[in-house]
């Protein structure tokens, strides 16, 4: 079988990546929910919220939007 | 299964389709406009955007499938569902969608050809009329396939069946209808596989009994790189988190369709996060069973068997009405979603750009339901054709999306983001991204590497998560090279195209 440099290259990258154990693969998995949730909550409230005001006052994005990332935090935290 | 249908499973399943049909028709009554039959009028609320996002994304054959791989590869699938979406929506949610829905646009392409010039807004808009079309015959056969085994009925009939069912109140009522048929597709298919799911728990002894027979890498979200599966964490994390999903839920038209028909900026922000929200109950419903499965049923020879099984073990008659509800809940509310898109393309970026610039609204109309129609029957054409043709060629019309979502995510990212990018580099990056994609699947193709005398150039299987991220890098770096080596576009053009 001939290997060509895209062979090559590939397969340098996944010895590469064989070396990350697997817990730090799941930081990150964890920090991507958690890194954007925390961008999400710096935001102001005008961009988040929209420039019209919301016609269900009790729904909030922010406050929803943390919710489900927070779960996503748990879930790759856990499973 | 088929035999064992009751008079109260069809007298369920015929509620469930004349209630779908009598919502989506009466919708219809309502519709005058172009604009009410491609966006709903504008008037569409976030919650049932929200919902009909899910519904959309999950198909008839999803259900089955996504079971089916849980069950041969274990949890590692629900990627998709969580990772794979939940990131992908917000983001949408916070930056893209609300941007979009202000730019007045009815569809993806026709915000490129703003942004730069008609030459990008007509190549993608091409590659997404390609895949949707042939993407309705492959999702009509597919559902065919599983709904025949399911009901005893020929393939054909099944074909003819789910379009004219599904054709017929998405011409009349148009986007309103996709989205309020799919507001109660997505509760029937909640429901539905709950069921399934609570009674395969409860019989294997309780969620601890269930969780603790399962072997750990059946359980596990993350599998290294040199996992059996076509799972491994570098394709989920780099190709499906951060490119293909995003790609997908920012960049596809029968997705971003329904936030375009929302009342305002808000309801289409809020639809998406909704949609997150519901998204974190997904796997929970259609992966665990085939989990469930994989406990009750280890022998099968095929993991697509395991939600008919557990179905057929678990439901007693009368119940199972509730599930084949959910199945083709699951099924409609991906083709109707489909049709509306594709013909929204068709009228939008071919006859109202190209043929009849100063088409009025009715016209707009007319022409949107007559194409709608010309796409059931090709639909109809494309799946009976499919079936008697080789599997690989379905194979590939499968995977047609991952082609182009990488170099087209690639330019939607420069188009919103970048000041520098100009059409011409858009163009290039988009073409040479192509390449790319099409380059890999041939050099992992088992005929072309025999000629080649090579071997595969990816080793796990299936890994069109493999061809976006490349697909994508190649096409931002052509994108920045070209579109730096190229004139500036005009300042009057970015005012309202670019995200500040």
């Amino acid at each position: 079988m001939n290997t060509t440099f895209l062979h090559t290259f590939g397969d340098a990258i996944r010895e590469a990546m064989a070396l990350v154990p697997l817990s730090a693969v799941r930081g990150l998995f964890v920090a991507l929910p958690l890194v954007l949730l925390a961008w999400i909550l710096v935001r102001p409230v005008k961009s988040a919220e929209g420039d019209e005001p919301p016609e269900h006052p009790t729904v909030s994005l922010k406050i929803a939007a943390t919710f489900a990332l927070l779960l996503q935090a748990v879930i790759y935290a856990m499973l | 299964m088929s035999t064992t249908l009751s008079s109260i499973d069809f007298l369920l399943l015929g509620l469930y389709l004349v209630g779908t049909m009598g919502l989506g028709l009466w919708i219809g009554r309502s519709v005058r406009t172009g604009d009410d039959f491609f966006l709903g009028g504008r008037r569409l609320p976030w919650w049932a955007i929200g919902m009909s996002l899910v519904a959309t994304d999950i198909g008839g054959t999803d259900i089955i499938g996504v079971g089916g791989a849980a069950y041969g590869h274990g949890l590692a699938v629900a990627n998709f569902e969580w990772i794979g979406c939940v990131p992908a929506m917000i983001i949408g949610a916070f930056v893209f969608i609300p941007f979009f829905w202000r730019t007045g646009v009815a569809t993806i392409p026709e915000y490129l050809e703003r942004r730069f010039d008609v030459r990008i807004r007509t190549a993608l808009s091409i590659c997404w009329q390609i895949f949707m079309a042939c993407n309705l015959g492959v999702m009509l056969l597919a559902s065919a396939r599983m709904t025949s085994v399911l009901f005893g009925w020929d393939e054909t009939s099944c074909i003819l069946v789910t379009a004219v069912l599904v054709g017929a109140y998405t011409v009349v009522g148009g986007l309103a209808a996709v989205v309020y048929t799919d507001m109660i597709q997505c509760t029937v298919m909640i429901g539905g596989c709950l069921l399934v799911l609570v009674l395969g728990v409860v019989e294997i002894g309780g969620p601890g009994e269930f969780w603790s027979r399962l072997e750990p890498e059946q359980r596990s979200l993350i599998l290294p790189i040199d996992t059996d599966t076509p799972f491994p964490w570098t394709g989920i994390f780099f190709g499906l988190a951060l490119i293909l999903s995003p790609a997908y839920w920012i960049g596809n038209q029968a997705i971003v369709q329904r936030s375009l028909g929302a009342r305002s900026a808000f309801q289409a922000q809020a639809a998406y996060i909704w949609g997150a929200v519901l998204k974190n109950l997904i796997p929970v419903i259609i992966v665990l069973p085939g989990l469930v499965a994989a406990l009750q049923f280890p022998e099968l020879a095929n993991g697509d068997q395991a939600f008919p099984q557990l179905v057929s073990h678990l439901l007693p008659a009368g119940l199972r009405g509730i599930f084949l509800a959910a199945f083709l809940a699951a099924l409609m509310s991906s083709v109707d979603s489909y049709l509306n898109s594709a013909s929204t393309l068709i009228a939008h970026d071919v006859y109202r750009r190209f043929i009849r610039p100063e088409a009025d609204p009715r016209q707009m109309l007319r022409v949107g339901r007559l194409v709608t129609v010309g796409l059931v029957i090709w639909a109809i054409a494309c799946a009976l054709v499919m079936a008697r043709l080789d599997e690989g060629i379905y194979t590939i019309f499968q995977t047609l999306m991952s082609f182009f979502q990488g170099p087209a995510f690639a330019v939607l990212l420069g188009a919103t983001l970048w000041k520098r990018a100009t059409g011409t580099g858009a163009l290039v990056a988009f073409l040479a991204g192509l390449v790319t994609t099409v380059g890999q699947f041939l050099l992992n193709n088992a005929t072309v590497c025999r000629w080649l005398g090579t071997r595969p150039l990816f080793r796990i299987q299936e890994p069109f998560l493999y061809y976006s991220i490349w697909g994508f890098l190649v096409a931002v770096v052509l994108l920045i090279v070209v579109s730096l080596s190229t004139a500036r576009e005009p300042e009057e053009k970015l005012a309202y195209t670019v995200f500040r």
